[in-house]
């Protein structure tokens, strides 16, 4: 097994406590408006180490793909990106036809946690470090650049 | 027979809207695969930021691939999920 990028441990390690945060505050909810059942623990679970595990493999990817050729890099990420949706889409099929064993919604629900971390955390980091005053080019300097 | 031909049409355009949906899985690996191909293009120019360009293809791929997820989400639930809801409404209004 390939040793990990410091910088994939520290995402992963982002990723995951967001996620986990995200299942509960899931649980929290369902508890709170008494829809908590099994399934809704197991689905949650499911869920959360399926959107670890696919965050984790595409790091990897990236890592792999970043020292290939380009036309390597480019068909490594097609594929690995195929073959992540097939394992979503499989365990997203799983808590469809087990009901009795994963709700289905607490399943969807943290594969789409990933997305919020990052989106928030460039939210926050634009907000802290914004970007640089730079004077204003107006179609007159680029008339005189060209000039 | 009402009722048969009431049920084929839920069924088949929870199908079709399952199918329609899964056209957003592919723009995201064809995007992926571009950014990243330009990613090991930027590293071979300058190698000593390819630890700021891995952590940015990282963040952008979570952001690419997310839509697809969303496609696939929706076409699970128009498959597994939205049939039987739609049935028992057909039912519950023929009742």
């Amino acid at each position: 097994m390939a040793k990990l990028d410091p910088v994939v441990k520290k995402e992963t390690a982002y990723v995951a406590a967001w996620v986990l945060a995200g299942c509960m505050l899931i649980q929290g909810v369902c508890l709170v408006a008494g829809w908590w059942s099994l399934p809704v623990l197991l689905g949650a679970l499911l869920g959360g180490v399926t959107a670890v595990g696919n965050f984790l493999l595409m790091c990897r990817m990236v890592q792999k793909a970043v020292t290939q050729t380009e036309k390597q890099a480019k068909n490594t990420v097609q594929l690995s990106q195929g073959l992540r949706l097939m394992m979503q889409g499989l365990v997203l099929v799983l808590a469809a036809v087990l009901p009795q064993t994963f709700n289905i919604w607490t399943t969807a629900i943290p594969l789409l946690i990933p997305r919020i971390a990052i989106t928030v955390r460039e939210w926050l980091g634009a907000k802290r470090n914004p970007a640089p005053d730079r004077p204003a080019i107006g179609w007159d300097d680029e008339e005189d650049e060209d000039d | 027979m009402f009722l048969e031909l009431a049920i084929g049409i839920i069924l088949g355009g929870c199908a079709i809207g399952a199918g329609l949906a899964m056209i957003a899985g592919i723009g995201p690996g064809i995007g992926e695969g571009n950014a990243v191909a330009k990613a090991c293009e930027a590293i071979g120019r300058q190698p000593e930021c390819k630890g700021d360009v891995t952590s940015t293809m990282i963040t952008g791929c979570v952001i690419a691939e997310t839509t697809g997820l969303y496609g696939l989400v929706i076409a699970i639930l128009l498959i597994f999920v939205a049939p039987k809801q739609f049935v028992n409404i057909l039912l519950e209004n023929i009742k």
